[in-house]
C-alpha cells in the first residue's frame, strides 16, 4: 500500500514543483466481541486505512488528509492544499535515520483478527466463570473485547526508506452493573487465566452499599485519596502535559521551568515511546524523529519541555521526538494538527503495596475515574469533577462504593503533583501509560 | 459519490449476501471538509481533506454481523460479504435473536438541506482568513478596552465548514441519499493580566447550514456575520469578568435556595443526565438509570411542570419541528429512518427513547430516526438537539429579572465545557456563574462543577424564562463515536437546590 501510495505522490510532487511532503499512513484490522447482557456480538473492520500529509513549497508549509486513495482524489485535496500555503519556522521535514523498522506483531493475535472463534470461545469462558464465581454480587454484564493488527508507515520526501511498525493490540474489560469495571490491555495475549478470570476479582470486590459524602462527614473536607492509575493518566495527560507542552511554553501559558521542583521528591516520570510493553509506542513521532525516552521529572525536578519539529526551531533546542499529530477533540488523528505530545507516560514505582496503602487510611477515596475531565481548567490545572466506580475507604477497608454524583472531588492537578506522598509499588499497563497508585488529598465538594 | 459506480458495487455484494444471509444492508458515508485551527502561537490550516468510510451488516437466523470497509470498491466489498460469513459462523445467537424494524417510507430516495452559503462554490482561503482575522479583531478590541489591566488576549480557533453525503441502501430494495452541509466555529479565549492571573472560556457557534451560519458575504470575500461577532464578545467580556472571579465555599452552596441555569448549562445537564438514559440500547443493556432492560421506567425523571425533546428544534407553541436547523439535525438517520421529534419524558414522565432499527424491534416499537454512526461505524442510539421545554404556562415567568426576584441566595449557572455521564450520576463544567443575593446579582463566581443523580436532577424545575435555545452544541462521545449534536432549553431555567444536585466552585476550600 505505502509504496503505491509514495508512487503517486512523487509523481504528483514533480508535477506542482513540491519542494518536500511528510506522509503519516496506517492501516488495520480489528475483530471485536461486544459483551451485552452476557450475549455476545461480532464486528470487525477490514482495510481501515488513514493518511494524513503535509507539503512544503517555496518555505511555506499546508495539510492535507485522506482516506480515499485513488490518484483522482490524491491529486484533488493536494491541488486544495497548494492554493493555501501558510509560513512555517520549518526549513524541510526530517531525514528519517535508515533501520528504523519494528514488528511487533504477535502472530496468535494476527490469527485471532482473522479466526476470532478461539477468541469468542475464551471470551464465554470469561464471561461464563463471572457470572458462575460473581453469583449474587452483581445483576448485569457488559463488556468487550477486541484483537487489532496493523501497520503504520512515516515518510518523507527526501528519505531513503520510511519509518515502519507492524502492530498487534488485545484489549478487554467487564462492567458489573455500571458500578465497576476491569481491563486488559497489551500488545500480545495475556495469560488466559488473566483473561478468564477478569471479571470475578470485580464481582469479589464489589460491595452491596454505596455512600454519600455526607455519610462518612466528609463533604466540605479535605480527606485522603488513593488515584488509581487510570484516573491518573486523565489528570496527567489532560491538565499536567499542558504545562509541558512546548507550544504552551512558547504562549506564554505555561508555569512550568525546567530545573524546578514542581512535583514530590518520590515522583520520577518519562515520556518513554521507546517502552517495549506500551501499544503508544514507534520507532519515531509522526515527524519521522526517532523515539526517545525524555525525563520530564526527576525526583521531582522539572527536566524538559516536549518539543516537535517547530517548536523546536522557535526556541532554539532539539525535537524530543514529540511531534504528534494531536486532535483538539474530536477530529480524527489523521486529520489533527502535528504539535508536541505526550507518547508513552511511564512513571517509577514507589515502595509500598496498595493493599497496605488502602490499610493505612482512616477515610478516603480510592478514585478510579472523574467524570468529565476534560471540561477541566487546561490554564490553571484546576479541577472540580465528581468521581465515578470509586470506592469510599473506612479504617483501612474499601467499605462502599462512592455514590454516584454525589463525590465532587476538588483539586488543582500541579498542586497533586507535588502532594503525593506514597506511591505504590505495582503499575498497571493501560497502553500508553505505564503508572502506580500514588496517594495525596483532595477536597470534597 | 458517482450513484453509477456505487449501484454497481452494491448489485453485485448484495446478489452475493443474498444466497447465504436473510438480509444486507450497507450504509457509505463521505464528508468532505475545510478546516482551521489555531493554538498557542501556531496556525493549523487543512484546506481539504476527504473522508469516505463503509459499514456493512448481515442478519442470518437472529445472529448478526457487522463490518466496518475502508473503501466502497466492487472487489472489496465482495470480499467483505465472503468474511462476514465466515464471522457469522464464529457469532453465537444471542438469548433474543437480533431483528431490525422496517423502515418508514421507504419509497422516498432523496433528503437534502441546502446550503446558503455552498462551501463547495468558495474559496477556501478567503473563508479561513475571514473567521481567523475576524476572531483576532475582536480579541485585538478588548486588548484596547482593557489596557489599563495589561489583559493580554489569545483566542484559539477551531473552524470548520463539510459537506457531507450519505447513502442507505439494503438487500430489499431500499435506497436513500442524504446531503447536508454542517458548519462550525469554536473560540477557546484565554487571557492573562499584568497581575499573572489567567482565565479562559469557550463559545461555539455551528448549524446544519452553509457558511452562512458564521459569515456574511462582502465584495472581497467574506467576514464573520453579526450573530458570530456578539457571540465571541459575549464570551471573551465573560472571561474578561472572571479576573474578579470569586470562589465558594461548600458552606455557601448549602445555603443557597435556587440554582439559574441558561440555555446551554441546562442543556448538558438534560443531554448527560437524561439524554443518555433514554437511548434505547443503553436501556437494552440494563444501563439506563431511568428504565430497567425490559424498558419499564423506573419513576419520575423532570417536574411535572416540563417535557424533555430530542429531535430538529421545534415551536414552544405548535411543537412544530424545524428541520432547517439545529447542530444535531438530520433529515434522515443512518439507518434510513426519517428522523421524528422523540417525546423522551411527557409532564416529567417517561414517555418514549431514542431507537436505532434493531432495538426498535426488540421493544416492539416503530424505529423514530436515533441510529446513528461514525463514518463507518456500527449505527447506534444517538441524540440529535436534545432540550427541555415548559409544559405548564404557570412555571413561565416574563424574563430573568422576574426568574431571580423573589431568590433570597443562588447562582446563575452559564456556559459550559462540556459533560460526562455514568449510570446513576452527571456531571457538567461550568464556564461562569453570578451570585444572586436578595434577588440581585451582586458577583461575579469561579468556574465550577454541577453534577447530579440522574432520575432526580430535573424533578426541582420551578421556573423558567426567555425563548427556546437549542444551540448548545458540542461533541458527543458515546462509545469512542463522535457526533454533531444540540441541547438545551428556555433561555433561562431555575432549579430549587435539593440533596441530588450540587455545585463544586474552582478555587474554594
Amino acid at each position: 500500500m505505502f509504496s503505491e501510495i509514495r508512487k503517486t505522490l512523487e509523481k504528483l510532487s514533480a508535477k506542482h514543483k513540491i519542494d518536500d511532503f511528510e506522509i503519516v499512513l496506517s492501516r488495520e484490522d480489528n475483530t471485536s466481541f461486544n459483551i451485552e447482557q452476557r450475549d455476545l456480538t461480532i464486528s470487525s473492520e477490514v482495510g481501515i486505512a488513514t493518511m494524513g500529509l503535509r507539503l512544503m513549497k517555496q518555505g511555506k508549509l499546508t495539510y492535507a488528509s485522506t482516506t480515499v486513495f485513488d490518484s483522482s482524489s490524491l491529486e484533488h485535496v493536494i491541488s486544495a492544499a497548494l492554493a493555501n500555503l501558510e509560513p512555517t519556522a520549518l526549513k524541510g521535514f526530517a531525514l528519517i535515520p535508515e533501520g528504523l523498522s519494528s514488528d511487533r506483531a504477535d502472530a496468535e493475535i494476527v490469527n485471532l483478527v482473522a479466526r476470532p472463534k478461539a477468541l469468542r470461545d475464551l471470551l464465554s469462558r470469561t464471561v461464563r466463570n463471572t457470572w458462575e464465581k460473581g453469583k449474587g454480587s452483581f445483576e448485569r454484564l457488559n463488556g468487550n473485547g477486541s484483537v487489532f493488527h496493523g501497520e503504520s508507515w512515516v515518510y518523507t520526501a527526501h528519505s531513503s526508506q520510511p519509518a515502519y511498525q507492524r502492530l498487534t493490540a488485545f484489549s478487554a474489560y467487564i462492567d458489573l452493573d455500571s458500578r465497576d469495571f476491569e481491563f486488559l490491555v497489551g500488545r500480545k495475549l495475556p495469560g488466559i487465566q488473566k483473561i478468564e478470570n477478569l471479571g470475578i476479582e470485580v464481582a469479589k470486590r464489589l460491595p452491596k452499599k454505596s455512600l454519600k459524602p455526607a455519610d462518612v462527614g466528609a463533604k466540605g473536607g479535605l480527606i485522603d485519596v488513593i488515584i488509581h492509575p487510570m484516573c491518573l493518566q486523565g489528570i496527567f495527560s489532560t491538565l499536567v502535559a499542558e504545562q509541558i507542552y512546548a507550544s504552551n511554553k512558547l504562549a506564554g501559558l505555561s508555569r512550568y521551568k525546567v530545573g524546578e521542583k514542581l512535583a514530590s521528591p518520590k515522583v520520577t516520570i518519562y515520556d518513554d515511546a521507546t517502552h517495549p510493553d506500551l501499544l503508544s509506542s514507534a520507532p519515531t513521532d509522526n515527524e519521522g524523529v526517532p523515539s526517545r525516552r525524555n525525563v520530564l521529572f526527576d525526583k521531582g525536578v522539572f527536566r524538559t519541555f516536549l518539543y516537535d519539529a517547530e517548536t523546536a526551531v522557535l526556541d532554539k533546542k532539539k525535537s524530543t521526538g514529540s511531534g504528534m499529530r494531536r486532535p483538539v477533540l474530536a477530529e480524527d488523528t489523521h486529520e489533527a494538527p502535528v504539535r508536541p505530545a505526550l507518547r508513552s507516560l511511564v512513571m517509577e514505582p514507589g515502595k509500598v503495596k496498595l493493599k497496605d496503602m488502602v490499610k493505612g487510611i482512616k477515610k478516603g477515596v480510592l478514585l478510579k475515574y472523574l467524570l468529565g475531565l476534560h471540561t477541566a481548567d487546561k490554564v490553571t490545572g484546576a479541577f472540580a469533577n465528581t468521581a465515578y466506580v470509586s470506592y469510599v475507604i473506612e479504617n483501612g477497608k474499601m467499605v462502599a462504593t462512592a455514590e454516584p454524583g454525589t463525590w465532587a472531588m476538588r483539586g488543582n492537578a500541579l498542586e497533586l503533583l507535588k502532594n503525593i506522598t506514597a506511591i505504590s509499588s505495582e503499575r498497571m499497563n493501560l497502553g500508553s501509560a505505564l503508572l502506580p497508585w500514588v496517594k495525596t488529598r483532595l477536597a470534597v465538594g | 459519490m458517482n450513484n453509477q459506480r456505487f449501484n454497481k458495487a452494491i448489485k453485485k455484494a448484495f446478489g452475493c449476501a443474498k444466497k447465504f444471509f436473510d438480509y444486507a444492508d450497507i450504509l457509505y458515508e463521505r464528508v468532505e471538509k475545510t478546516e482551521a485551527k489555531t493554538i498557542g502561537s501556531q496556525t493549523f490550516i487543512t484546506p481539504l481533506s476527504v473522508k469516505a468510510r463503509v459499514q456493512m451488516r448481515f442478519l442470518r437466523d437472529g445472529k448478526k454481523v457487522s463490518l466496518k470497509i475502508g473503501d466502497l470498491d466492487e472487489k472489496v466489498l465482495y470480499e467483505a460479504v465472503e468474511r462476514a460469513k465466515g464471522l457469522w459462523r464464529t457469532a453465537k445467537k444471542p438469548k433474543v435473536g437480533v431483528k431490525l424494524a422496517p423502515i418508514p417510507n421507504p419509497k422516498r430516495k432523496e433528503y437534502r438541506i441546502k446550503p446558503g452559503y455552498d462551501l463547495a462554490k468558495a474559496d477556501p482561503k478567503k473563508v479561513i482568513n475571514a473567521v481567523l482575522k475576524g476572531v483576532r479583531q475582536i480579541a485585538d478590541a478588548f486588548e484596547r478596552k482593557y489596557a489599563r489591566r495589561g489583559v493580554k488576549i489569545n483566542p484559539e480557533v477551531w473552524f470548520y465548514a463539510q459537506n457531507e453525503e450519505k447513502i442507505i441502501a439494503d438487500s430489499k430494495g431500499i435506497y436513500k441519499r442524504q446531503t447536508v452541509p454542517r458548519s462550525f466555529l469554536q473560540v477557546h479565549t484565554k487571557i492573562k493580566d499584568k497581575k499573572g492571573k489567567t482565565t479562559q472560556t469557550r463559545v461555539r457557534i455551528g448549524d446544519i447550514k452553509g457558511l452562512e451560519t458564521l459569515l456574511e458575504p462582502t465584495k472581497q470575500g467574506y467576514r464573520l456575520n453579526p450573530h458570530t461577532k456578539a457571540q465571541i464578545k459575549d464570551w471573551i467580556e465573560k472571561a474578561v469578568d472572571l479576573l474578579d472571579g470569586v470562589s465558594l465555599s461548600a458552606e455557601e452552596i448549602t445555603r443557597m435556595d435556587h440554582f439559574v441555569l441558561d440555555f446551554n448549562t441546562l442543556g448538558v445537564f438534560v443531554h448527560e443526565a437524561l439524554g443518555h438514559n433514554f437511548e434505547a440500547d443503553g436501556v437494552k443493556s440494563g444501563s439506563s438509570g431511568v428504565a430497567d432492560a425490559k424498558g419499564k421506567p423506573l419513576g419520575v425523571v423532570a417536574a411535572k411542570a416540563v417535557d424533555i425533546l430530542d429531535g430538529p428544534p421545534v415551536d414552544i407553541e405548535t411543537r412544530k419541528p424545524d428541520y432547517s436547523t439545529g447542530f444535531g439535525t438530520e433529515l434522515i438517520d443512518d439507518e434510513g429512518v426519517e428522523v421524528k421529534v422523540k417525546v423522551l419524558a411527557k409532564n416529567g414522565k417517561v414517555k418514549e427513547f431514542i431507537y436505532n432499527r434493531e432495538t426498535a424491534a426488540y421493544f416492539s416499537k416503530r424505529p423514530n430516526g436515533g441510529a446513528y454512526s461514525q463514518l463507518g461505524d456500527q449505527q447506534i442510539c444517538r441524540m440529535s438537539n436534545t432540550y427541555l421545554v415548559p409544559a405548564d404556562p404557570k412555571i413561565v415567568r416574563k424574563d430573568l429579572k422576574d426568574l431571580i426576584r423573589d431568590i433570597s441566595y443562588g447562582v446563575i449557572l452559564q456556559g459550559t465545557l462540556g459533560g460526562a455521564v455514568s449510570k446513576d450520576g452527571m456531571s457538567s463544567s461550568i464556564q461562569i456563574g453570578y451570585l444572586i443575593q436578595n434577588g440581585k446579582v451582586t458577583k461575579t463566581v469561579n468556574p465550577s462543577n454541577f453534577s447530579g443523580k440522574s432520575m432526580y436532577a430535573l424533578r426541582y424545575v420551578d421556573g423558567c424564562a426567555g425563548e427556546l435555545r437549542t444551540d448548545d452544541i458540542g461533541f458527543c462521545g458515546k462509545d469512542g463515536q463522535h457526533r454533531p449534536v444540540g441541547d438545551g432549553g428556555p433561555r433561562w431555567t431555575r432549579i430549587k437546590t435539593n440533596p441530588y444536585v450540587q455545585l463544586a466552585v474552582q478555587g474554594g476550600s
